[in-house]
């Protein structure tokens, strides 16, 4: 039968540390450093800046430092606060194994969608390329910081 | 019936109820069957059943065709698979993103 949510993990040889820079970054598309000034916590709000795809409105349900992200966004609606029908909850959770992390995603909430199927559709398309540009202006940073060190 | 894409939210919708889930089940391996025989075989009314049926007919989960006086409903597949497949696209883009992170946290720890 479909399941309402979707579980993918990875190990990476990097400390956890490093892994929660790169989640950090990924999630809210600023550095820790930057996120910081925002005193993000549990309920609060925070506008990311995903470029041409718009920004969006992440609502925090969880964030413990190093450990765990999680929280709620309406992919399909650029500028709107994530409500229970409009949004998926994203759950990222790290783990130390030896020298290596372990990062494991859940994203659920697919179920309470109630949005027409062209949003859905919208919604899907609208991440994946959200996502892949968001990643290659991610590896040009990382990649200019290597060459610059 | 339109050529649509599948309606992926309106499938988990409707297979988020386990006495839908439980029709399903049964018309799976009934074949075909009407509400009354459905409602046989479950502790709700036959009222329910024929909601329930209407709301996995929206969903493209069931079909039903008149035969005589009776409607009979059967199981269709495609909207279950297109769904499956649809989960199975945004499995790949977070093992794409994942894969990312992997790089980009594995790059920096070796610069250091």
């Amino acid at each position: 039968m479909v399941s309402d949510r979707i579980e993918r993990e990875i190990v990476i040889a990097a400390t956890q540390d490093r892994v929660w820079a790169e989640v950090i970054e990924f999630a809210f598309g600023v550095g820790e450093a930057e996120l910081a000034k925002h005193g993000v916590r549990k309920g609060s709000v925070f506008v990311a800046d995903y470029r041409i795809h718009g920004k969006f409105p992440l609502r925090i349900e969880k964030i413990e430092p190093k450990h765990h992200l999680s929280y709620r966004w309406a992919s399909a609606f650029p500028g709107i606060e994530p409500q229970a029908n409009n949004s998926t909850l994203i759950e990222l959770t790290l783990a130390t194994e030896g020298h290596e992390t372990r990062l494991r995603v859940v994203e659920s909430g697919f179920a309470s969608l109630d949005s027409s199927e062209e949003t859905r559709r919208k919604a899907f398309e609208d991440n994946t390329a959200g996502w892949a540009s968001e990643f290659e202006a991610l590896r040009k940073r990382a990649e200019l910081e290597g060459s610059v060190r | 019936m339109t050529a649509r894409q599948p309606a992926v939210e309106g499938v988990f919708a409707a297979l988020a109820d386990s006495t839908r889930r439980r029709l399903l089940d049964l018309l799976a391996a009934r074949g075909e069957a009407t509400a009354t025989m459905l409602a046989s075989e479950l502790p709700v009314s036959r009222q329910a059943v024929v909601k329930h049926l209407a709301v996995l007919d929206s969903a493209g989960l069931v079909r039903s065709h008149r035969a005589g006086r009776e409607v009979r409903y059967a199981v269709t597949s495609q909207r279950l698979d297109a769904t499956a497949r649809w989960l199975t696209a945004r499995a790949l883009e977070w093992d794409r993103q994942l894969m990312t992170i992997k790089q980009l946290a594995e790059a920096s720890d070796m610069r250091k």
